[in-house]
């Protein structure tokens, strides 16, 4: 089952909610770098979960790696790549990465990030013309300090509690285990003990892997 | 439904529990506020809602045991058992037919969307 067309989806949902919200960060006094740096953990974040092939992936399949082994990411993430590339776990995979990152790059970028905040957009933008090593460091960073954080328990925001809510809402959840399917309907029709429904507008996991779909329709028995 | 009209539904979805995961780093961080966080949360709801509705083709379908019902507060839960899953992109493009154990739906009424 190709789910080329869900990657697509998420890759427009990203972009036009960034772009969306870019006023209200304006509004709020927050800088461009910050609705930027959102969009790259939020980008990050989606690869990592590996449910689709994304536009934004790394080339290199096994840099992705490299910061989800350092960090401090939900289990479920971490069970969800253990399930569906369990090569990449093995200590060969991880010290060739290391290996990869240029030696010379890594104490560049973190001289640049003592100085001041405006100058290091500039200076991590010159000395990595891809952007890709500026791009994992920022992570990296960002990743400790959130891990930080979180022994701290200094989390107490309200997004927190709505989050909690999602995940908690029903006690018969697997978490990212789970085939779920998030959708509309139409219609829910039953005779006897035979179903059937129309559904639309839809997002699906079904095996690790995510789904967008326009129209749904199941026949289903009691 | 959240206050703008929308369902908060799709951030149950790794789209949406990314951005939650996201912005939740950016709170503890101390860079943004959850108020804006929220905002942001409020437009995710409308822009998933408008891409799927204009931005996607295929069609699914599915046939199995069903399992478990429910009707609550306007939401239909089924729970599939040895559920058969099939995804066609394009009449032309027909997707292979992939079988789950269990298949979760979770439907809010169509009619309701803030159109």
């Amino acid at each position: 089952m190709s789910n080329q067309e869900g990657a697509r989806a998420y890759e427009t949902i990203v972009e036009s909610v960034v772009n969306e919200v870019r006023e209200d960060f304006e509004s709020a006094g927050i800088d461009e770098q910050t609705l930027q740096d959102l969009k790259l953990v939020w980008q990050t974040k989606l690869s990592e979960s590996r449910v689709a092939k994304f536009m934004w992936d790394p080339e290199d399949e096994g840099s992705l790696s490299a910061p989800l082994n350092n960090s401090n990411i939900a289990p479920s993430l971490l069970d969800s790549q253990g399930l569906t590339i369990p090569a990449l776990s093995s200590g060969e995979d991880k010290s060739q990465q290391s290996q990869h990152q240029p030696q010379q790059q890594q104490p560049l970028m973190t001289q640049s990030k003592h100085e001041e905040q405006p100058k290091q957009e500039i200076e991590l933008s010159m000395e990595d013309p891809d952007g890709e090593i500026a791009e994992q460091l920022k992570l990296q960073a960002k990743q400790a300090k959130k891990s930080a954080l979180l022994d701290t328990d200094e989390i107490n925001s309200d997004l927190d509690d709505s989050e909690d809510d999602y995940l908690n809402s029903s006690g018969e959840e697997e978490g990212q285990d789970e085939n779920i399917v998030l959708c509309l309907y139409e219609k829910v029709l039953r005779v006897k003990n035979k179903w059937k429904c129309n559904l639309k507008d839809g997002l699906a996991t079904i095996n690790h892997k995510d789904y967008a779909f326009q129209r749904a329709q199941g026949e289903t028995e009691w | 439904m959240s206050a703008s009209g929308y369902y908060e539904l799709y951030r149950r979805s790794t789209v949406g529990a990314t951005l939650v995961d996201a912005l939740d780093t950016l709170i503890s961080d101390g860079r943004i506020e959850a108020s804006l966080a929220m905002r942001v949360l409020d437009t995710f709801d409308r822009v998933v809602a408008e891409t799927l509705k204009d931005k996607t083709q295929s069609k699914l379908t599915f046939k199995g045991h069903l399992d478990t019902y429910r009707f609550c507060d306007d939401v239909w839960t089924f729970i599939i058992k040895d559920c058969n899953v099939k995804l066609d992109q394009t009449e032309d493009i027909q997707g292979n037919t992939v079988v789950v154990d269990k298949l979760r739906i979770v439907a809010c009424n169509s009619k309701k969307t803030g159109e």
